[in-house]
């Protein structure tokens, strides 16, 4: 039924159907220039684009969202397309699109909670920042002083044009003046007909991808469909949750990444490469006045008419104009207003961007990215709270009072064996622990190793007020009241 | 029988006409009554921009402009929606003595709705929603969605109703709706017809007026031959209206299973859209 929702569909048709078109013409060009970066042909790119806007149009849990190929997903196929051939890219799809679907049953979506918002910087920098590297051959290997100057006046023309008129999209218009001035004057530069096939009037068609069914080919492929799976969720969800906020709307996450899933297991047995959401063209796509499923889908079907009848045309276009816009892409997706956000955030927030950063750019895995990112996140976050913990404490005759306040556990156990001195001669130690939280055994364990270390120096000790909290973990496994102590400290 | 009345405004012109008739019902049932206006977000977005090009941090100046946009917006229907309630609980308090309460909901039409319905609820609607359109875009999906019996108005202005006329085919939502009649002190004072329509048992036939008896009220019943098709169904019971210049219509709507709601009804629906009157739809 939620599907099927009305008004995600017709609630808002003039602006889906006119931002589905700003859309398509923007897709056409990052598709192109995503299968240029996974090393296959244009058309596998386009396919999977039209495929995988259409699905996710149709059974998505986040309306005004648009998903197709994606520099992300593109960068995780370079070396599989290269060492096995396109049919493992085929397979390493539909493998992808079925573990997303586990992902969604499993509920997988839940986790994205702890992702901060640091690490999801860093991770649409590292994009920004791959897209801009994956334009450099272009420039580098073909470049020539044509390239130079074309590419120039292409981001001078997607900049400049919207103070002119903002009733074209300018990509296209930076597009179609760089090929007419390349064939007026019959430059010398790479065009997108020299990266490989086009579809030439051929719709998609079925096919099984040509591997053979055993575990070897599973062996090959699903380390990449492994990737493939998490980096697609990861920047769905993230450009779920953007949508959700420019819109001000709620999404089905969950549902959003069966849909992923599927979408992808479609476009593998259609001839197309694995793709996910996409955030620069989610962001054109609510500009432009889209809201619903409608402009998703628009933007899917315009897209496949278009490169299936326009493909001559669309081969003559310079490779210069795709890198401009792929420029573009790549500052719109930067977030600029992290570098200004450094002198003011704390350090070690600038630090899990900065972390989920550059593991990115150096692995071109986004996904060891946010690991590394969520990694630092938790530990500093560990460390923050496990400098919540005061013990104080005073004298009366032969008997010493401590009292412990804060949070007890891995990060803060050593801090808190510390910070009691057992050098001093009593006759009874007081530890009132009711206003502290013992959080896990390795806590559990330090108060252990405390009371021990007091009753070997002849002190009787006594734990006070352990609170709910923490009494439940003692109870289990702590062993300062039973009688086999020492041995069992030992298996701490 | 009934404790709270919900009645929903909006900035169409029937908004007066359920002010009176919340006021009319909140008197004849005891019952207290909230007015209801809900801010919906809105649909359509019109954009000026489809230069699909990407700046500097243009995801965080989108959200600064959509979330300038929306409160410029929120805070001009918020303010019209303030006076709106203002005037409905002037108008209606001072034809009721009973407690009146305002409420004001972010949220779409249905669900703030529903939030406000108990299991003894009665919902007042105006028929006609802002966008002027005959049948308010939203109607259709809340006489599907709400279980309580639901009051719709016209835009006609109001006067005490004199006369409430009940459509009668014996199904089960059907006698409820004849119990509910009968027994309700709302209809103590007025004339009461009862129409059936199609071929019945004798029992069947004088069922309704022994129910009346019992109540120690009395009903006109009439009964009416079968017609050739569902619409003429409905002709034959707006004719009687008009015929008796009927103030109230009462009909016994969908029953409870969502299914039935979905593919049923096409009657109610039907003379929902072509009343001149308002319509008491019973469950």
């Amino acid at each position: 039924m939620y599907l099927l929702n009305k008004n995600d569909w017709f609630g808002n048709v003039r602006g889906d159907i006119l931002s589905g078109l700003v859309v398509a013409l923007a897709l056409i060009p990052e598709a192109i220039a995503f299968s240029n970066i996974a090393g296959v042909d244009p058309r596998v790119g386009l396919y999977a684009s039209f495929s995988i806007a259409v699905i996710t149009a149709l059974t998505g849990g986040r309306p005004g969202m648009i998903s197709a190929a994606t520099g992300a997903m593109a960068l995780l196929m370079v070396t599989l397309v290269k060492e096995h051939g396109l049919d493992y890219l085929f397979a390493a799809t539909i493998l992808a699109g079925g573990l997303q679907v586990l992902a969604g049953f499993f509920k997988l979506a839940n986790l994205m909670r702890f992702v901060s918002r640091s690490v999801v910087t860093g991770f649409v920098n590292a994009l920004a920042i791959l897209i801009f590297l994956a334009q450099m051959p272009e420039l580098t290997t073909h470049g020539n002083i044509h390239v130079y100057w074309l590419v120039a006046l292409g981001l001078a023309i997607i900049y400049g044009f919207p103070y002119l008129n903002k009733t074209l999209p300018s990509p296209l218009v930076c597009i179609v003046v760089l090929t007419v001035i390349v064939m007026t004057f019959g430059l010398n530069v790479h065009s997108v007909g020299d990266t490989g096939k086009l579809p030439s009037g051929q719709l998609p068609s079925f096919l099984l991808p040509n591997v053979p069914f055993n575990f070897e080919t599973l062996g090959i492929i699903f380390p990449y469909s492994f990737s493939l799976a998490v980096v697609g969720l990861l920047e769905s969800m993230m450009t779920a949750t953007i949508v959700d906020d420019l819109t001000d709307t709620d999404s089905r996450k969950n549902l959003e990444c069966k849909s992923q899933g599927l979408a992808n297991i479609v476009t593998g047995f259609f001839g197309g490469m694995a793709g996910c959401a996409m955030i620069g063209q989610s962001v054109i796509n609510v500009k432009s006045g889209g809201r619903g499923r409608l402009s998703c889908l628009i933007a899917g079907v315009v897209l496949l008419l278009m490169v299936v009848y326009l493909s001559d045309w669309i081969a003559k276009i310079p490779m210069a104009a795709l890198v401009a816009v792929m420029i573009m892409v790549s500052i719109g997706t930067f977030s600029w207003q992290s570098i200004v956000n450094i002198r003011s955030h704390p350090i070690p927030t600038t630090a899990v961007m900065l972390v989920t950063t550059l593991v990115v750019v150096f692995t071109h895995n986004l996904a060891y990215g946010v690991f590394a990112g969520v990694l630092v996140a938790a530990m500093s976050f560990a460390n923050k709270v496990g400098r919540y913990m005061v013990i104080q404490s005073e004298r009366t005759g032969e008997v010493r009072n401590y009292k412990v306040t804060g949070q007890v556990f891995f990060a803060s156990s050593e801090d808190f064996i510390a910070k009691f001195d057992f050098k001093e001669v009593l006759d009874i130690v007081n530890i009132d622990v009711t206003h502290a939280h013992f959080w896990d055994i390795t806590a559990v364990g330090a108060l252990d190793k405390v009371v021990l270390k007091f009753r070997r120096e002849g002190a009787t000790v006594n734990i006070i007020g352990l609170n709910e909290a923490s009494s439940t973990i003692v109870d289990k496994y702590g062993i300062y009241d039973k009688p086999d102590l020492l041995d069992r400290m030992d298996a701490h | 029988m009934i404790y709270k009345l919900v009645a929903c405004l909006d900035d169409s012109p029937s908004a007066s006409v359920v002010c009176d008739w919340t006021a009319w019902l909140s008197k004849g049932l005891n019952s207290d009554a909230v007015l209801l206006h809900v801010l919906e977000k809105a649909k359509n977005v019109e954009s000026q921009d489809f230069s699909g090009n990407l700046g500097f941090d243009s995801r965080e100046n989108l959200l600064a402009e959509l979330v300038d946009l929306d409160a410029k917006r929120a805070k001009i229907e918020l303010a019209q929606g303030k006076i709106l309630l203002e005037h409905a609980l002037a108008r209606v308090g001072a034809n009721t003595d009973k407690q009146i309460g305002t409420l004001q909901r972010h949220d779409e039409l249905l669900p703030a709705i529903q939030a406000q319905l108990t299991e003894e609820s009665l919902l007042v609607i105006g028929r006609q929603g802002t966008s002027g359109d005959e049948l308010g875009s939203h109607l259709e999906r809340i006489t599907r969605q709400v279980e309580q019996p639901i009051l719709v108005t016209t835009t006609d202005a109001f006067s005490t109703p004199k006369k409430v006329m009940l459509a009668y085919d014996g199904k089960e939502t059907s006698k409820n709706a004849l119990k509910f009649i009968s027994h309700c002190p709302l209809f103590e004072t007025l004339e009461v017809h009862v129409v059936m329509i199609g071929e019945y048992s004798q029992d069947e036939l004088n069922m309704p007026a022994m129910m009346f008896i019992e109540a120690g009220k009395k009903a006109d019943v009439k009964r009416y031959p079968t017609p050739q098709n569902d619409k003429a169904l409905t002709d034959i019971l707006l004719e009687h209206a008009q015929t008796h210049r009927i103030d109230l219509l009462a009909i016994g709507a969908y029953g409870h299973s969502a299914l039935r709601r979905l593919f049923l009804g096409s009657t109610t629906l039907d003379t929902l859209q072509r009343a001149h009157i308002p319509v008491l739809l019973l469950r």
